[in-house]
């Protein structure tokens, strides 16, 4: 299936197919960067200092100036240095990661990595996934940072490993470790279109509408939950009580809504795709039982998180036009 | 941040121009100095103004420069290019351009002076170098929290820690016999002597007082009349200004034989530091054996180096005591070291053929002329411009004059009596270093003195400035009268100054003079009697990887660490295993735990399998109430006491 909706544009695609370059299975967490997982390599401005040193050293050579020659290896020689301290601000670090929750379509994903120091003087770090970094600083007590990735369009997005690099100690070469995640996530579609309300409770149109009987009657009270309207709230019970109530109604099948993709016949793909999403958001804010009914599958009804998930997965990983 | 970017540049460029400072001319450090004040102080300036002030530098330059190109006008030209290059500076492009340029700078003023304070000056550059390199390593500048100080001391560790590779490299790494291409030559004429000579021109030559050449004498040390440094010998006269062919510093094919006569005569073994001098003489003392490679020997006995000697220079040579007698003067060299225009000096035309017809032989002339010196004329540096008729002017009405007084109208003396003369122009006498053991001959120790050809003697040395009594020695400069008088002598700080200078002679011996023909007797100290380059690479690269090597495993002391929470666990496993509660390799904490019967043990299982393998981030407050727990239960168990029997799991 079409899963890897989102990737990132990455010039150098090619070579991460290489075997050498391929990402390997999921690491073992947390991770104590190792000496064979830390790569360093000049970065542009490493290679133009490179480039003026050996043009420098070439020259003082040629006239062997042995003062000259002298500095120049000196400075060769802090360099080479440059790339060990590099390395070494890498080696030992630990890294933990958090499977990132799911969203919604253009919303940012956040990757959140926890990195464990080892020594304690502070050092800049950029962890990054394809285009997306965030740089931080680590001294001596862990931090966790969080990496916010684009996502574009629905489906699984499939991050296989992010990039903790550092600059230090002089810019001139990188040195990075990739930590291996190879996470599934499941991206849902983006929520758009008709409110709930608009569509099943006002003028009886269509067929998918069910009528509202049922909402006068209270069952029972509750107390306050976040996430509950406004609406819900029993006014004057809370003023007796000192706390704020909520009625909670009676939820029979009957009133339950059947968000039902035939009923969408005069929208686009995907654009019923984005329908149903927003449909099963607001039933969920609202507290409606409903039932989802999508080409190949029934979610039956119901409500809660879970049934959400269910619903927003099916949703999400319906094949793509 | 741009401001900060601006301010950075400034700085950058101010401490790469420090070694370079002392070459520029002072007009240009003003200006440099102007333009990197306002970089520093003022955002940048519209594109015409810097266009502008660039066309009124580049004039300011060629003014500076006489006009002339050479490579202290290129050198100058980057500083100037560097300090403009500041005043636009607006983002760290530009800022990251300014820093690989700046490395330039240094290389460049050690292009030209290689002494210990100008290489001093690099590393300190190099060290303010690495400084903004380091602060702005991320991308953007980035002021450390730390203190400078401790900034600088990390700094210094980084350089100290740079040492042995740099070293390594130094020796090791392969050098050139001969170069590729050549250095540009400097726009100004360099020091010391010159192709021609004209009385009264050396005042500034004789109050130089910066060093023309160390020597080394390998044996005993030869007597101060046998101290005559050679330089360039001059032929032609015409009347005033003495003068000598490019051709005659061609090498002469029959020098190299050893002399006959003279192969009874010790040798005096001597090694010479020579500063540069853009002249293609090196001064030898008399009388010249072997010319060391890959120098050449003239006929009149100079030593002459095809390119011109821009640079700190080491050659051995070897020395005669006494001059060649067997060689034959040629006809054409007769002719040109008799030769004089007839039409000047008269007086000393007819006082020589008078006194040549006076005396049997030219050895008795010249004692005579040499007497009359030491009884009628006075040694000063006060003298009037040269004039016409110089010679019957000194000769008959000053009678005072200094060493191109002298060796002129005495030359001229000699070559109107009949007698080959030639005038040789070199160094005399010098300063022994009482550290080192070495002699140091300034500039200002010039000479000028003659030379006649006499008959199965050869050419003979006559110093008519030593004939000067020394009552008439009116006023001196050190060792211009061919007399030993010490230059550094006296003064409260000169041990100082010759402690210094004795550190100088040391870092030219060690640093400056290293080469590939020395590189190669390295080699040979350790048993590679041929060294190939590729095998002095290979065993560079060796070397480098194993201290890097070092470094690398000098700098990680401490070993990686086990998380606390893992280290609490394994503590805790530790424990139970001392009272008998073996976990097993293939068990799994929980499975362990679930064994083991303990409610709490399987509890803490539980929360450090949700640690370990678990996807959720505990944050560092539950690590360390986790830890807590760990902990307290270990306490527990330990208080237990040992189980009696059977409880062996």
């Amino acid at each position: 299936m079409a899963g890897s909706a989102v990737r990132h544009v990455d010039p150098a695609n090619w070579l991460r197919r290489l075997p050498l370059f391929r990402a390997g299975p999921r690491d073992v967490q947390p991770l104590v960067i190792g000496n064979r997982r830390i790569y360093v390599l000049p970065t542009g401005f490493g290679l133009f200092i490179g480039f003026a040193l050996a043009v420098l050293n070439l020259g003082s050579l040629n006239y062997n100036n042995n003062a000259a020659l002298l500095l120049g290896f000196l400075v060769i020689s802090l360099c080479n240095n440059a790339l060990i301290t590099g390395h070494l601000s890498l080696l030992g670090l630990q890294l933990r990661s958090q499977p990132p929750e799911p969203v919604f379509a253009g919303q940012p994903l956040a990757l959140t990595v926890m990195v464990s120091p080892r020594g304690t003087e502070p050092r800049n770090y950029t962890l990054s996934h394809g285009s997306s970094e965030s740089a931080f600083i680590l001294g001596a007590e862990p931090m966790i940072t969080s990496l916010s990735l684009p996502t574009e369009k629905r489906g699984h997005l499939h991050i296989e490993r992010v990039r903790i690099a550092t600059l230090h100690p002089l810019g001139l070469a990188r040195a990075w470790c990739t930590l291996n995640l190879q996470e599934q996530v499941v991206i849902y579609p983006a929520p758009q279109g008709q409110d709930l309300n608009a569509y099943f409770y006002s003028a009886e149109t269509g067929s998918g509408r069910q009528s509202r009987q049922h909402s006068e009657q209270p069952h029972h009270l509750r107390s306050y939950r976040s996430g509950d309207s406004r609406k819900q709230i029993a006014w004057k019970p809370s003023a007796r009580t000192g706390t704020l109530q909520v009625r909670e109604y009676e939820q029979g099948d009957a009133d339950a809504v059947l968000l039902d993709w035939s009923s969408l016949g005069h929208l686009e793909y995907e654009a019923r795709i984005s329908q149903l999403c927003l449909w099963v958001v607001q039933a969920e804010q609202r507290q409606r039982r409903f039932a989802l009914s999508i080409p190949g599958l029934r979610v039956e009804t119901g409500f809660g998180a879970e049934h959400r998930r269910r619903c927003l997965d099916a949703l999400a990983l319906l094949p793509h036009d | 941040m741009t401001e900060v970017l601006r301010k950075s540049g400034a700085l950058c460029t101010l401490l790469a121009l420090l070694p370079l400072a002392p070459q520029l001319p002072g007009s240009l450090l003003v200006l440099i100095g102007l333009i990197l004040a306002v970089a520093y102080l003022l955002p940048k300036p519209h594109v015409l103004l810097i266009v502008g002030v660039l066309l009124a530098s580049l004039l300011l330059l060629m003014f500076a420069y006489n006009g002339r190109v050479g490579r202290d006008t290129a050198a100058a030209m980057l500083a100037l290019m560097m300090a403009l290059k500041c005043l636009e500076t607006t983002s760290m492009r530009d800022l990251r351009a300014l820093l690989g340029f700046a490395l330039f700078l240094p290389f460049s003023a050690l292009l030209s002076i290689q002494t210990p304070v100008t290489m001093a000056l690099s590393l300190l550059s190099v060290l303010f170098w690495l400084l903004l390199l380091q602060v702005s390593s991320t991308g953007k500048i980035v002021i450390p929290e730390k203190s400078w100080g401790t900034s600088m001391t990390g700094l210094f560790r980084a350089m100290i820690m740079a040492l042995p590779m740099a070293a390594a490299l130094f020796w090791l790494f392969p050098r050139i016999g001969t170069p590729l291409w050549g250095l540009p030559g400097l726009s100004e004429q360099g020091t010391g002597l010159g192709d021609s000579m004209k009385p009264g021109q050396w005042l500034d030559i004789l109050a130089d007082d910066r060093i023309a050449f160390r020597v080394d004498f390998t044996g005993p040390i030869p007597l101060p009349e046998q101290r005559y440094w050679r330089g360039p010998v001059l032929w032609d006269f015409d009347g005033m200004e003495w003068r000598r062919n490019p051709q005659d510093s061609a090498p002469a094919p029959d020098l190299s034989s050893a002399p006959a006569s003279a192969g009874s005569e010790p040798e005096i073994r001597y090694r010479v530091s020579l500063e540069p001098t853009e002249k293609h003489y090196l001064p030898v003392l008399d009388w010249p054996r072997q010319a060391p490679a890959p120098y050449t020997l003239s006929a009149d006995s100079g030593l002459y180096s095809q390119t011109p000697i821009q640079k700190m220079t080491q050659y051995s040579a070897s020395a005669w005591t006494q001059p060649d007698g067997s060689r034959a003067l040629s006809d054409a060299d007769r002719r040109r070291a008799l030769a004089f225009p007839v039409a000047f000096n008269k007086r000393t035309q007819a006082l020589a053929l008078q006194w040549r017809a006076e005396t049997e032989s030219d050895r008795a002339y010249i004692t005579r002329v040499l007497q009359w010196i030491r009884r009628d004329f006075s040694y000063t540096l006060a003298t009037d411009p040269p004039r016409f008729n110089a010679v019957d002017r000194f000769l008959f009405e000053d009678r005072q004059g200094f060493c191109q007084h002298f060796s002129s109208s005495f030359a001229m003396l000699m070559r109107a009596a009949g007698i080959p003369a030639r005038v040789v122009t070199g160094y005399v006498g010098g300063y022994r270093n009482p550290y080192g053991g070495y002699w140091v001959l300034y500039i200002k120790d010039a000479h000028a003195w003659t030379e006649v050809w006499l008959e199965g003697e050869g050419w003979v040395r006559v110093d008519p400035t030593a004939a000067v009594a020394p009552e008439n020695i009116l006023d001196t400069l050190a060792g211009s009268t061919g007399q030993e008088q010490y230059a550094g002598g006296g003064g409260t700080f000169s041990p100082l100054f010759d402690y210094g200078d004795f550190m100088r002679s040391r870092w030219n011996d060690w640093v400056i003079g290293f080469n590939a023909a020395r590189q190669m007797s390295l080699f040979r100290n350790v048993g590679i009697a041929q060294a190939e380059r590729w095998q002095m690479l290979l065993i560079l690269l060796t070397l480098a990887s194993l201290i890097s090597f070092a470094i690398f495993s000098l700098s990680r002391r401490t070993r990686i660490k086990e998380h606390p929470v893992d280290a609490a666990w394994h503590r805790l496993i530790a424990v139970l295993e001392n009272r008998g509660q073996h976990k097993a390799a293939h068990e799994t904490a929980m499975d362990f735990a679930a064994r083991s019967g303990d409610s709490d043990l399987r509890m803490i299982a539980s929360r450090y399998s949700q640690w370990r393998y678990g996807r959720a981030i505990l944050d560092p407050q539950d690590c360390t109430s986790l830890i807590a727990d760990i902990q307290r239960l270990t306490g527990k168990i330990k208080q237990r006491r040992l189980p009696a029997s059977g409880q062996r799991l």
